[in-house]
């Protein structure tokens, strides 16, 4: 107390005025928030802390009867303090988990997240601009049918496709089988989509079995709803005059495109994408629904490896130490996604 | 091999003392008198106050088995109408899961009903109790000897055995008349019948289907500490007679495929669990459905696991709802409640209560199928098998992997997964 009456210090004096006068200024808007900040403290927050305090702790189901609150549990209930071992176990590939791969996994992931964005904004883009079309007859109608896909439950969705990939009685084999009567070709009938290892395509893709494929199209379909929903929001306040007069000056398709849509519906596809992108790298349903990340692990991501760990392993540290794992990763991405799209500059110039 | 060949032998020994258990008489009346009832009687005396309270039960039967369970409830709840019985249906994949999160948290039911397998591991949790103290020795002795030693577990008694289930062989003798005596039968008898949508063999090889097939090759799976045995020549020999199935007909990895095939009529042979037994025999009339012996291969035969469903007490059984739930129980066990549940038009079960006559000639083809099958290790080691050993007969029969190599990699996981499992 004494160091800020110090005349030497009048600058911090100043900063300290200046900090009692805005809290005092900003005091009702505290007083607002405060019932919101103290439920999402309890339900946000703590278990959020709580999870981290597990992560470094050997937790497993008999730890369940531990209670912070009870010290009487503390002694036969509290888990092992660990520090890092379930984050290097996790990293060392030495959990004992079947077909566990940590940088498979995440090499798996990445590729999962990104390839699924990319068709997904670039369909929804495309149909977009489609349905954007004043010349398309019941565009209205196909906007409503669009949303469909989106609009389901998705562990509906993932469990229709999945039996449509059931290799005796699906509907994606049987349909071949039409088309080899009707049209005399010779389409297979009898693929295993989510139990055949060897990878369809070479090279740097060969890690990739075709049950990635068959997932893929799957969420492709799931996915491209949204990104057409805020395409068509954004193309919606384009000012058609902009496009009138770029005609004038002789612009191609290609050139209105990129130098009046593309500019214009970024403000809005760049937080879509961003969010897509989070959805998709966390999308259980798909994968958890459909290949169960078969053929042997390799179409697992990291999401629901987290979830086998905790619902069949019951291994509550490590499956905490895999969460913030996977949080640091998410925040790295975003970040990049971020600085690469210039999502808040965007919104700072807007 | 000669440790694993006593192994075996202790498990046959085993497997047909309580399956010859299960269809006997009564026991026999000893010469001692019988000991006091020291414990909640079934009928409840005029002379007590009634009983009362809710005890939650949770099970994962299926369809059929449900209406059996509902009859015995009411044939409880006649005798104690203030004594409410919860029962809360979970998806038997789910169930385990389910009570084990609940129960250590201090919730759940009063009563679980689960496979036999469950009780090591749930007690060692400390998820179920002891119930030696509630069980009267009346009610111990009426339970089939090599079921009740299945429950002793470190000196406790972790469950009750209600029923005898195992993985048997279902044939549709519309498609294929005559029982195969041999696989070489099996597989020949199956490709004459399959024509069109028809197949006549559609077999099971999960893991859990097929593991007792190491019979065939004269293997056993682990030895009596839990320790793995099956990496070695007869588990090569296991591998591609199992690889060897879809030289029969189409086959599935933890599918219902079959099961659904069967009951349209269009699969002959399928290999399931005798739970299933009621069900199949609705959808293609309980005429045309029989349930064969094992056929023979080599020197040995094809085999399934036979196993019990007990009843656990959780450790959370509410004080003031013991009396009532232990009384559930002992109704479970009675005569009149077993009956029920062997009803073979429902729950069908193979009662593991001496004394209750199986009249029904399915069932008594199920006991029969049993005397060759294979016991399921009750010991909490079996937790490490299940994911090496599913990654090992995927990578052979999916991606063509050697099986010699696929079993010494399931090897060094079920090992390092049984150090785990005993550190805790």
């Amino acid at each position: 107390m004494a160091t800020i009456s110090l005349p030497s210090s009048r600058s911090s004096q100043r900063a300290v005025g200046d900090l009692s006068r805005r809290l005092r200024q900003s005091r009702t808007a505290w007083i607002y928030i405060l019932p919101a900040g103290l439920i999402m403290g309890v339900i946000s927050f703590f278990p959020q802390l709580y999870q981290v305090g597990m992560s470094l702790t050997d937790y497993r189901i008999q730890n369940l009867r531990f209670n912070l609150f009870n010290p009487e549990t503390y002694i036969k209930y509290a888990p092992d303090f660990v520090g890092l071992e379930n984050f290097l176990r996790i990293l060392n590939n030495t959990i004992n988990v079947e077909n566990y791969d940590f940088l498979r996994l995440l090499l798996f992931n990445l590729t999962w997240t990104f390839s699924n964005v990319a068709f997904h904004v670039g369909l929804g883009v495309l149909i977009a601009l489609a349905l954007n079309s004043r010349e398309l007859i019941g565009r209205r109608v196909y906007r409503a049918l669009f949303i469909i896909p989106w609009a389901l439950p998705g562990y509906i969705t993932a469990l229709t496709w999945k039996n449509m990939y059931d290799d005796r009685f699906g509907a994606i084999n049987q349909l071949f089988g039409v088309a080899n009567r009707a049209l005399g070709t010779s389409l297979p009938t009898d693929t295993r989509w989510m139990v055949v290892a060897q990878p369809p395509i070479g090279g740097l893709l060969a890690f990739l079995p075709l049950a990635f494929y068959a997932v893929l199209l799957a969420n492709v379909w799931l996915g491209w709803p949204f990104m057409t929903v805020v395409a068509t929001g954004a193309l919606q306040s384009i000012p058609h005059e902009l496009y009138e007069a770029a005609e004038m000056d002789g612009a191609s398709p290609w050139q209105k495109f990129w130098r009046i849509t593309a500019p214009l519906i970024r403000p809005a596809m760049v937080p879509a994408i961003m969010l897509g992108t989070i959805w998709t790298f966390n999308q259980f349903n798909v994968i958890y629904f459909i290949s169960e990340g078969d053929p042997l692990g390799r179409t697992e991501i990291l999401v629901t490896q987290a979830f086998k760990l905790v619902y069949e392993k019951r291994l509550y540290g490590v499956a905490s130490a895999f969460s913030l794992v996977v949080f640091v990763i998410l925040f790295v991405i975003t970040l990049i996604n971020n600085r690469v799209t210039r999502a808040t500059e965007a919104y700072d110039v807007a | 091999m000669k440790k694993h060949a006593i192994w075996t032998l202790a498990g046959v020994l085993a497997l047909t003392a309580l399956v010859l258990g299960a269809c006997g008489p009564a026991a026999t009346p000893t010469e001692e008198p019988p000991a006091p009832p020291t414990e909640p009687a079934t009928e409840a005396p005029a002379t007590e106050a009634p009983l009362t309270g809710t005890v939650t039960l949770w099970h994962g039967w299926k369809e059929s088995e449900i209406p059996s369970l509902n009859d015995v409830i009411a044939g409880f709840q006649g005798m104690h109408p203030e004594v409410t019985i919860d029962v809360l249906y979970t998806p038997f994949d789910d169930l385990r899961g389910k009570f084990e999160t609940a129960a250590a948290t201090g919730e759940g039911p009063d009563l679980l009903i689960g496979p036999g397998d469950w009780g090591p591991a749930l007690y060692n949790a400390e998820l179920i109790g002891d119930v030696s103290m509630y069980a009267s020795e009346d009610l111990l002795a009426s339970i089939n000897s090599a079921a009740l030693g299945a429950v002793q577990y470190q000196g406790a008694v972790i469950g009750l055995p209600h029923t005898i289930k195992g993985v048997v062989l279902f044939r549709n003798t519309l498609l294929i008349p005559d029982a195969p005596a041999t696989w070489d039968d099996l597989a020949a008898s199956a490709q004459s019948a399959t024509s069109g949508d028809v197949v006549g063999a559609d077999l099971e090889y999960g893991f859990f289907f097929s593991a007792a097939q190491l019979t065939a090759c004269g293997g056993s799976l682990m030895d009596a500490n839990g320790d793995p045995t099956f990496n070695n020549e007869a588990g090569v020999c296991w591998v591609n007679l199992l690889n060897g199935f879809k030289d029969v007909g189409p086959t599935e990895y933890y599918t219902d495929n079959d099961v659904n095939l069967f009951k349209t009529g269009n699969a002959g042979l399928i290999i399931d669990g005798s739970w299933n037994t009621s069900a199949l025999a609705e959808a293609i009339g309980a005429d045309n459905l029989k349930i064969d012996p094992w056929p023979a291969y080599g020197d040995s035969h094809l085999s399934g696991y036979v196993q019990t469903e007990n009843v656990y007490l959780s450790v959370n059984a509410a004080p003031e709802n013991l009396d009532a739930a232990w009384a559930f129980v002992e109704y479970l066990f009675s005569p009149e409640a077993q009956a029920m549940l062997a009803d073979p038009t429902k729950a069908a079960h193979i009662p593991a209560v001496s004394g209750v006559a199986i009249s029904d000639r399915l069932m008594q083809e199920a006991v029969a199928a049993f005397d060759l099958g294979t016991v399921f290790p009750v010991i909490p080691e079996m937790g490490a098998y299940w994911g090496p050993m599913d990654t090992a007969l995927k990578s052979v029969f999916d991606e063509g992997a050697d099986p010699a190599a696929a079993l010494q990699t399931a090897f060094d996981s079920v090992t390092a997964g049984i150090q785990d499992i005993r550190s805790q």
